[in-house]
């Protein structure tokens, strides 16, 4: 498979994730919390990147992903 | 053999009711110092300390000449515009694995994708959950632990993961 290919397969696969993140997620309990939480469960659904959610809201990560599984975010491996 | 984790994936690897089989493959956990702070969880923090008083975890001291190979690698993989990110810690993780020769442990995409695409990063090692827990189990073991682990860490994997591993 060329690079251009196996990159673009990846996209699709985010994108995926991306839906299966929001699927399961529990918005009233998203939509319940306090900021930064609230900005952190939706940057980290559309990311699945949650390192840099806890970065950017300066929530420690392994607090996050506490919350994160509260929340019924799966982290998606691709 | 030893093995660098990344925080996330300890994290996570640490609330599977059979983290310790982890052992069977690598003899220590190597955990760089960049990293630990973010290891705060009640679970993974005890689990830490229980490895650190069995002697199966190491703390990697942050040093410059890994600083250097983690910006260089960070510069590399985040000014691709196709690759996905990689972070500070992680890729210091990285170097360290690469510099030691060791596997890297990380559920995060970027790493491994980069070892298929930059020549310098073709010998680098990089293990996401699923690939640990096909090392350990097999067959109809490896699918029951699969969804054990899904369930009790909220770690899932896609489809075509899955395929990839020869799982489903």
């Amino acid at each position: 498979m060329s690079e251009d290919r196996t990159l673009e397969e990846f996209k699709r696969r985010e994108e995926k994730a991306r839906e299966i993140r929001r699927k399961h997620a529990d918005w009233d309990f998203i939509n319940k919390q306090p900021e930064p939480i609230k900005s952190a469960l939706k940057i980290l659904i559309e990311t699945g990147d949650l390192w840099y959610a806890a970065k950017i809201t300066g929530i420690p990560m392994g607090e996050l992903n506490e919350i994160r599984r509260k929340a019924n975010i799966p982290l998606v491996v691709v | 053999m030893s093995a660098v984790v990344d925080a996330c994936f300890f994290i996570n690897w640490s609330q599977f009711k059979q983290r310790d089989e982890i052992f069977k493959l690598f003899r220590t956990l190597i955990i760089p110092e960049i990293v630990l702070d973010e290891i705060r969880s009640s679970i993974a923090r005890s689990y830490l300390y229980l490895l650190a008083y069995q002697r199966r975890v190491s703390i990697a001291p942050r040093v410059g000449v890994v600083d250097r190979e983690a910006l260089k690698l960070f510069t590399l993989i985040n000014s691709s515009s196709t690759l996905p990110r990689i972070d500070e810690p992680e890729s210091y993780g990285l170097a360290l694995a690469l510099m030691l020769r060791l596997p890297f442990l990380t559920d995060n995409a970027a790493p491994r994708l980069a070892t298929r695409y930059i020549k310098y990063l073709r010998e680098a090692k990089v293990y996401d959950s699923l690939i640990v827990l096909k090392m350990l189990y097999k067959g109809k073991e490896l699918i029951t632990k699969v969804k054990e682990y899904s369930d009790e860490t909220g770690v899932i994997f896609s489809e075509e993961r899955l395929q990839e591993e020869g799982i489903k």
